[in-house]
Order: C-alpha cells, then structure tokens, then sequence
C-alpha cells in the first residue's frame, strides 16, 4: 500500500521493489486532518509533511515543538509536499526525522483491520529495519498524539552531511517538570544510531528526578550508554557517538529553555 | 492492467489510457511530448523533473500519474503567456540564472511555487526552496540573484 508513494518508485527504480506485483494507493481514503479533542491530536495517515508541519496545534505547543522541528529538517518541499505521516512511520527506516520525534511525544497508532481497529504504541510498532508490526491486510490509518501535561516542552536536532541529507544522526527530547523545577519525566530517543529508533535510556536516568539546567544536561550527555551503532560512508560508529553526545546535551538544554516554569 | 486517467495540465484536460504505475514525468513528456520536464536522476535526488501541483512543487519522477487526477498540474510550458515570459523567467534571463540548461525548467518552477507562497522570500527561504534542485554549472549565485531580483523587482521587462 501506498500513499505518498515517494519510497516505493525510489526503491523500484534500485531494483528493490521486484517482489511487489500490485500496489493499493490510499490517497483518496478521507484519512488527510489533523484535528484536536480531549484524547490528543489526531493526525490522518495521509496528511503530507507540508500539512502537518503548518498545523498550529504543533507549532504553537512547546510540548510538540518536537514535531515541528523534525518536520522543518526533512527536505526538500518537494518530498514535503508529497510524503506522508503514514508513509514517514511504516516505512520503518532510521534514517528517518519524524519518527524519534513522534516517539518522544508517546505517539499511539490506530490500525484498520480487515474487521476491527486496534492500537499499538509507536514503540512496538517499529520492529526492526524496513520491517513494522503490521499484520497481513492492516494498515495504519491514523496516528495519535496524546495530550500532554502542562509543564512540558520538546526539541528536535540534527546532523547531517548537508541540510538535504538524510541523518547521519538525530536526537529528540521531550522533558516535564515538577513544581520546583525537577524533572519529572524525560524521554530521548536517537535516530540514525541503530536499526529503528534507540532510547537513550542512561541520559534520561541522569535527568529524572533531579533539578534540570546545563549541569544535569552535560551529565545525560556523558551518559549516553553503549549502543550497537550502525556504521556509515560519511560518519563511522565513533564519530556518530560523539555527535550524539553533542546533540543530546543541547537538544536536552533547548527543551528545558522552553519548558515555562 | 491499463485504465483511462484525465490530467489537467496547464489548463488543457487530457483523457489518457495508462498502466497503473505510469509516472507523472513520463506520461508528461512521452504521452503529452511536454519535454520541458526533465528526467535528470529519475528518483528524487536532483530535481530536473519538478513541477507544480495545486502550486505546490512535486517531483514528477516520483509521482504515480493518477495521484496527480483531480489537480492542477503546471510544467514549465504553461508559465508565459505566448512569448511573454514570467517575471521568474525574464529574471533568469537578464541574470544568466544558467548555464547548460537542464536544471533550469524544474528550478524556475520551484521558484515559481515560492514567490507565490511567500512574494517576499529571504535568502533562507530561497535556499530552502532549491533544496531539492541541483545543478551542477552555475554554483548558484546567480540563480539566487534571479530569484531574489524576481521577488523584489518583478515589473522590469526585458529588452529583447
């Protein structure tokens, strides 16, 4: 199935789709909104990149200012205008912006059975590289951003060898804190560092529970753990951890510059 | 498995008979012999193929033909009216915004789409709307300058 149908020629045209005999487009299925109620932001599986990143309800809220900066690095508008959430998810690829992003906001996806809808937590829909929990005959028609507390804020960075590349390595942080300037909940998550998005589980140990500034951001830094990282032609296992470092400590110190208290 | 498609390009409709998978960039250039659109990498890396959706720049490479039904298809044949050129394209022409050519049709269409979303664009929101168009002549600046000039002083009409 395709919408956006921006991966499926790329990987044709590279000899890698021979396999695929029918495609399904799902582009006039009424699943292109973005929409609020009290459960989150509901966003259609077919909404592109341009639409999503212009809706205010992501811009305006520095608890998804996450997803507005991940959108704002894909490029160029060509593929924005086109690409789609749905397609941005299911591809399953770590290469991608908007999927650590959504991970960090705690995103829900909606998938359509043959006979009935279920929900799967975007953290056990994205399995292994270029391989999602969908079983035969599902597909995701929607994706759901759960209201967030008050007292939070996010940001979004990344490295890449131009401003049109794909990651070498991305970082996406979302904080919330107590009254007294505690952090209270903290999830980070790393693009282009293993076969799906990884959580950098050790940082966020340094930064829960304790007073948030650039002291504790620098320690989730230095934190950082052992990953498996995969390497590449322009950024090989060491040097991608070192930027990650890099990022997680200001990517963690621009989400606590937004949070409001 | 072929099925008739009806694209509206540059304000003609069209009534095609096409295979499912059929391209945008080819049903334009070899179904309607619209070569202006060029296929330069044919997968979404160099933007020799881009045009204009409901305004919005697209890659035509990577576009099915029939997501494309139901919308307004611009190729760099409908900018001018007859011989007269668009502010976009008579400011290519009075800055050198080329060399040898080929980038230049899906350039002057991304840069169509911006002036239109945003009349006027900093240096940023240029850069950013040729992200997705190389070329591999010029170095830029005088596209750049072309676009910006366009943007800023659309009214001068050429001398030749």
């Amino acid at each position: 199935m395709i919408a956006g149908g921006t991966a499926i020629y790329e990987l044709a045209k590279r000899g890698l789709a021979d396999e695929v005999k029918q495609l399904i487009s799902l582009r006039n299925l009424p699943l292109k909104y973005v929409s609020q109620d009290s459960d989150g932001l509901h966003i259609g599986t077919t909404t592109s990149l341009t639409e999503l990143g212009r809706a205010p309800e992501i811009r305006e809220n520095p608890a998804l200012r996450v997803v507005a900066e991940a959108l704002a690095e894909i490029r160029p508008n060509q593929i924005r205008n086109v690409a789609t959430i749905g397609g941005e998810i299911c591809t399953s690829l770590p290469l991608l912006d908007l999927p650590p992003a959504l991970l960090a906001v705690d995103t829900i996806l909606i998938v359509q059975g043959k006979d009935a809808k279920r929900r799967i937590p975007l953290t056990e829909f994205l399995v292994d590289f270029f391989l999602n929990a969908l079983k035969p005959g599902e597909f995701l028609i929607e994706a759901l951003i759960p209201k967030q507390p008050p007292d939070s804020a996010s940001a979004f960075m990344k490295f890449g060898r131009t401003a049109y590349d794909f990651n070498l390595v991305n970082v996406a942080t979302w904080i919330s804190l107590t009254q007294n300037n505690t952090c209270k909940d903290v999830r980070i998550f790393l693009g282009g560092i293993g076969r799906i998005p990884v959580r950098a589980v050790a940082s966020e140990n340094e930064l829960r529970g304790r007073e948030v500034g650039d002291e504790v951001a620098d320690k989730a830094s230095l934190a950082l753990g052992d990953f498996k990282i995969i390497p590449q032609i322009h950024g090989d296992a060491k040097y991608k951890q070192e930027i990650a470092r890099v990022l997680i400590r200001d990517c963690v110190k621009r989400a606590i510059a937004r949070t409001t208290l | 498995m072929s099925e008739r498609i009806s694209l509206r390009v540059n304000g003609k409709k069209y009534e095609l008979e096409l295979g499912s998978y059929a391209l945008l960039s080819d049903v334009l250039r070899e179904d309607l012999g619209l070569k202006g659109t060029k296929r330069g990498c044919d997968f979404g890396g160099c933007g020799a193929c881009t045009v204009l959706l409901d305004g919005q720049a697209v890659y035509s490479c990577m576009m099915p033909a029939r997501h494309a039904q139901g919308h307004e298809i611009t190729t760099i044949e409908g900018l001018s009216k007859g011989n007269e050129l668009t502010a976009v394209q008579q400011s290519f022409v009075r800055n050198m915004g080329f060399q040898c050519g080929y980038c230049t049709p899906g350039i002057i269409m991304s840069a169509t789409a911006l002036i239109e979303q945003i009349p006027n664009p900093s240096e940023n929101d240029i850069r950013e709307a040729l992200a997705g168009n190389l070329c591999r002549c010029t170095g830029y600046t005088s596209i750049f300058k072309a676009i910006n000039e366009a943007a800023t002083k659309p009214t001068r009409t050429t001398t030749q």
